[in-house]
């Protein structure tokens, strides 16, 4: 059996209790099609200038504020949003990234070899290492995905004596006879273990000496399905 | 209630394989003070029940040397000498401890000699890890678990044996050159090959289609006069063209920017000034520091000067396929995360021959070109300036061909 609850306002529709709650007057436009349509419609802002507006808040509907207020405040406590909202029509999602955020400074180098950095730090660089990788990404041109629409992505272990780290891996992608060669991203930014953290730095000495590998070009044949020759030796 | 403990001891017996070098090297040292293993000793014992298994008077149809140390070079490649050498070299690596180390059918553990021996008849003949296996009197796992780790132990102890060559070196080398083709400040000959391969028919595989419909993987190689291996890559696609494969390589961006062939400058007898350079097949870009012939043939005499030089990259590879027969036979559905490892270790042995002073048999050589599938595709890229220095170099060994038919 549904309980309404009393609005002390007996004439009021759904409508104006929404309206009123998402900080509209009652006295503007009273048609709904003639509201949504009218993309000129006063915004909460505009209608209230002032920071803490309670005016907006009809003293008629205190019970349902009190209520609304209380379930933000446990919400509030719960989950910490952050600024205490007391005015339920006030309240705003807090903003999941940060407004103004600190400055990482990040060398190349030497940081990646520090093994005895403080785990805070270590987190702290794995998070700017990302950030870096993204923004490595976005220099080269396009965006990474948006470049290789449509190539196919083979992961290729290359032994290349002229580098000091003999052994790397690559992603290789091609379509038709275009290949482009991306850095493959070492595990080390979630897993984070010491070992893996090397190999990382292997691929970075390899830009050292070559910087970045993404290039195009034509290829004679084509890599069409082939039937498979039969003097083969066995399973390795 | 508590699991039962047994099986994840014996899981992690079994896991200490994969795992790094520097745990198990701890797990050695570990069991190493437990267990103390007299398998320190050099085993000799090994090649007797070998060579009395496979010596030419058993079988019926064989090329096998009569000569006891000739058949050792004949199933191995490699004289006793570097054997032992070679076995030195990964010692530390491959000494069997219990309860881990492999063991054979007999359950005596596997002598270092013994491992060294199965991975080297694996990498010379190329036959399957079965017949491997059992004229060693060991199965199938145990070849493939005795190669793998000495593999390993070799990419990591074997470095020494591949590295461009330092300035002395590289004088040599130019003179080594110059004096069997007459090209001056040649600093080596550039050439690739395809490892073939066989893989799934899944559109993953795709991408390793050659122009030749085989799946394969590139090694490229850069040689000096006595064939000997001064810088490779392996591991891309046998379908990328020449010129991309020599461009994702750390030589070419090394030559690009200075970091080698930055050596002395030779200046010819026209008072012209000649930069150290490598030379190449018509498949190769002309660079200012990569030589290759002229299209066409319009210099065919210049051509055949430089082919000469070239040949030593050609024999190189023909030699590495025949000696290490693993490379020459297509390889079934191979790991390509450990191809590249393999390709390398014959690398390193090839030059460890050499290193060593042993001589192969001139029957182990591929008799054909070790591409032979393949067509070279003409690279028409051609760097200006390589130009100039080919026309400078073409006219100092013409005018030099010259004055020697005058005189």
């Amino acid at each position: 059996m549904l309980c309404p609850v009393s609005t002390g306002k007996s004439g009021s529709s759904w409508l104006d209790r929404l309206r009123t709650a998402k900080g509209f007057t009652e006295d503007g436009v009273t048609d709904l099609e003639e509201f949504i349509q009218n993309p000129n419609s006063p915004s909460p802002e505009m209608m209230d200038s002032k920071p803490n507006s309670v005016s907006v808040c009809d003293p008629s509907r205190n019970e349902d504020t009190q209520l609304l207020n209380i379930m933000s405040d446990v919400l509030n406590e719960l989950f910490n949003f952050g600024d205490k909202c007391s005015d339920s029509t006030k309240f705003k999602k807090s903003a999941r990234k940060q407004k103004n955020p600190r400055i990482c400074a990040f060398s190349n180098n030497g940081s990646r070899e520090n093994e005895n950095a403080a785990p805070e730090k270590a987190t702290l660089l794995r998070s700017c290492e990302k950030e870096l990788d993204k923004w490595e990404n976005e220099r080269e041109g396009v965006g990474r995905d948006g470049n290789l629409v449509g190539f196919s992505r083979t992961e290729v272990t290359v032994i290349d004596t002229s580098y000091e780290l003999w052994k790397f891996e690559k992603f290789l992608y091609r379509k038709k006879n275009v290949w482009k060669v991306r850095d493959k991203k070492v595990k080390s930014e979630t897993v984070g273990s010491k070992k893996k953290r090397k190999v990382s730095g292997g691929m970075e000495e390899e830009d050292r000496h070559g910087g970045k590998k993404s290039k195009v070009d034509t290829k004679e044949g084509n890599g069409e399905e082939c039937e498979l020759p039969l003097n083969e030796v066995s399973v390795w | 209630m508590a699991p039962p403990k047994k099986p994840s001891k014996i899981k992690k017996d079994s896991k200490k394989f994969q795992k790094g070098k520097k745990k198990k090297k701890k797990n050695k040292n570990k069991s190493n003070k437990t267990v103390p293993v007299d398998n320190k000793a050099i085993d000799s014992e090994w090649w007797e029940i070998f060579w009395n298994k496979n010596s030419p008077d058993l079988v019926a149809v064989s090329n096998v040397p009569l000569d006891e140390e000739e058949g050792f070079k004949h199933f191995f490649r490699i004289s006793k000498r570097t054997f032992e050498y070679i076995c030195s070299l990964v010692r530390e690596d491959l000494i069997s401890r219990p309860p881990s180390g492999l063991i054979n059918i007999e359950g005596r553990l596997l002598s270092v000699e013994k491992q060294v021996a199965i991975a080297l008849r694996r990498l010379a003949s190329g036959e399957s890890q079965v017949s491997v296996g059992a004229s060693f009197g060991v199965g199938q796992s145990t070849v493939s678990q005795v190669t793998w780790r000495f593999i390993e132990a070799m990419e990591e102890r074997a470095r020494r044996h591949l590295k461009w060559p330092d300035s002395t070196q590289i004088e040599r080398i130019k003179s080594g050159f110059e004096s069997s083709s007459g090209l001056p400040n040649c600093c080596g000959a550039i050439d690739a090959t395809h490892i073939v391969m066989t893989l799934p028919a899944v559109q993953t595989s795709d991408d390793w289609c050659d122009q030749e419909n085989n799946y394969s993987m590139f090694v490229q190689g850069v040689v000096d006069f006595e064939m000997r291996f001064l810088d490779i890559v392996t591991g891309w696609p046998g379908g990328l063209p020449i010129s991309r494969l020599l461009k994702f390589s750390g030589f070419y961006k090394l030559c690009e920017s200075g970091g080698r062939l930055n050596g002395n400058a030779r200046t010819l007898s026209d008072g012209e000034e000649i930069k150290e350079y490598i030379v190449g097949g018509g498949s190769y870009p002309l660079l200012p520091w990569l030589i290759t012939p002229f299209e066409g043939g319009e210099l065919s005499e210049f051509d055949s000067i430089l082919e000469t030089a070239r040949a030593c990259a050609v024999r190189a590879f023909s030699q590495l396929k025949g000696g290490w027969r693993i490379l020459n036979k297509v390889m079934w559905r191979p790991d390509k995360k450990k191809l590249p490892s393999i390709i390398l270790v014959c690398c390193l042995l090839h030059n460890i021959i050499i290193d060593c002073g042993d001589r192969l048999h001139s029957d182990v050589a591929l008799s054909t070109h070790h591409d032979s599938e393949y067509k070279g595709h003409v690279c028409k890229q051609v760097d200006q300036e390589g130009k100039i220095i080919r026309a400078k170099l073409a006219k100092h060994l013409l005018r030099g061909k010259e004055k020697g038919s005058c005189a």
